[in-house]
């Protein structure tokens, strides 16, 4: 019975609360505006920048991933750099991005619906630290 | 208490309903802990600022230390083939319940709750803490052997409270996420935008993450129509979760409406929650030993035919 009477308890406490494995389950609740994202990017000489996959930063869980990322974004200094530094050693050993000479880690907005209905338009653009990929030949 | 309520909470069960959904939803929690060991894992090359303590971990104030987390793994999964099979299951049981509720715990620590094993784990907490094992287990067969099983025919309360626990608690999850909408967003979360612009945003990060969209999500989100009547029905099936626990036919009504939502969700975010995309969830719900007979007697009814036939 205690068990049943915690599962409920996220009724009676601030919506947007969330823990494990007792939620409140805020994930779809929330009304979002233009979210700002934190994403890492492959820097490749005389080409576009390439998006780099969440098993290159984290794991291959998208959502660690981006939490990793936001994380390091706010905190800043030495946790983003060294952020930026682990995430260009895992580039370094993948043979798909071996064209990828620096990696960098940028914050944008985005308007969700903007981006499937008109493309992907990022705003308010900005880098927050760049690092060199080094290989050893 | 009144004695009506504790009347309905120990609802005479037989033995074979609890230990058939031991052998169900501990063989998910098994297998779910075996597939997911990298992921599980991988917190391993997480940097220590990262760790953000939830649950039960709020007690430590840093990460453990390599061993400590590849030992709980492992002793999981340990614990959770004794507890499939029944095996010394005062321990097992509530050996992997809390092994399990600490190592998932322990990977909702680092900065992204899973929600696909909340459900999970507090089933196996229930079923840990109950006789689950009094029936098709390795301690069951040991005791007929002594001549202390119980008789299979006999229903008891003492079997039927953590079916009736683990059908409240499917429920009230549901219940508790369609509050959270209306407490966060209210009645706007009716008209279907909000659903929309979480569908885009989802898709949106994990193309921006380098990653795949799912694939309907980016299709679905250009059609506003569609969003209204998909928030209502969202929301019926949350909020309506309780009326579940009424009758079997209604358990059974919202258990498909509940499906199809977690189907819808993986088309259009690609977010599985296979616990109850498998049925397994929602088997509390059910007379699950019913199926278990007739399947048995399907297998006597072709044994001898086989046999002849050879």
């Amino acid at each position: 019975m205690a068990v049943v009477a915690a599962t409920a308890s996220p009724l009676f406490v601030a919506a947007h609360r969330d823990s494990y494995p007792l939620s409140t389950y805020p994930m779809f609740a929330r009304k979002l505006d233009k979210p700002r994202l934190t994403f890492a990017e492959g820097v490749i000489k005389g080409g576009p920048a390439v998006r780099l996959p969440p098993a290159l930063i984290a794991n291959d869980e998208p959502m660690q991933a981006l939490k990793t990322l936001r994380t390091a974004g706010n905190t800043g200094g030495r946790m983003l750099a060294q952020l930026c530094r682990s995430i260009a050693t895992r580039v370094a050993a993948a043979p798909d991005y071996r064209e990828v000479r620096r990696v960098r880690i940028a914050r944008a907005r985005f308007d969700p619906l903007t981006y499937f209905e008109a493309g992907p338009v990022a705003e308010e653009r900005e880098h927050l630290a760049s690092c060199r990929v080094r290989r050893t030949r | 208490m009144s004695e009506r309520v504790l009347g309905w909470w120990y609802c005479p069960a037989p033995p074979q309903r609890l230990a058939l959904l031991r052998i169900l939803i501990g063989s998910f929690g098994l297998v779910y802990l075996l597939v997911r060991s990298p992921s599980l894992l991988s917190v391993l090359e997480f940097s220590p600022e990262h760790f953000e303590p939830v649950g039960v971990v709020a007690l430590l104030s840093a990460p453990l230390p390599a061993w400590a987390t590849v030992g709980s793994v492992l002793l999981a999964v340990v614990a959770g083939a004794a507890f499939v099979a029944g095996f010394a299951f005062r321990v097992s049981g509530p050996s992997f319940a809390l092994l399990l509720l600490w190592v998932t715990s322990y990977r909702s620590s680092w900065g992204m709750l899973f929600h696909t094993e909340n459900l999970l784990t507090l089933h196996v907490l229930l079923l840990g803490a109950s006789p689950a094992a009094a029936a098709l287990s390795w301690d069951a067969r040991r005791a007929a052997r002594l001549g202390l099983a119980p008789d299979p025919g006999v229903e008891h309360g003492r079997f039927g409270w953590a079916i009736r626990s683990m059908a409240v608690v499917t429920t009230v999850t549901y219940l508790v996420a369609g509050v959270a909408k209306l407490k966060l967003s209210g009645g706007a979360w009716l008209g279907g935008e909000l659903l929309r612009a979480q569908i885009a945003y989802d898709n949106l990060r994990k193309l921006e993450l380098g990653g795949s969209a799912s694939p309907l999500g980016p299709w679905l989100v250009r059609h506003a129509a569609l969003f209204p009547p998909l928030a209502v029905t969202t929301l019926l099936i949350e909020l309506g979760a309780p009326l579940a626990l009424l009758r079997r036919r209604l358990a059974l009504f919202w258990a498909f409406g509940a499906w199809g939502f977690h189907f819808s969700v993986l088309l259009l975010m690609g977010i599985g929650f296979f616990y109850p995309l498998t049925f397994v969830a929602f088997a509390p719900l059910f007379r699950v030993e019913l199926g278990w007979q007739r399947a048995l007697q399907r297998l006597r009814r072709g044994a001898p035919a086989s046999r002849a036939a050879a």
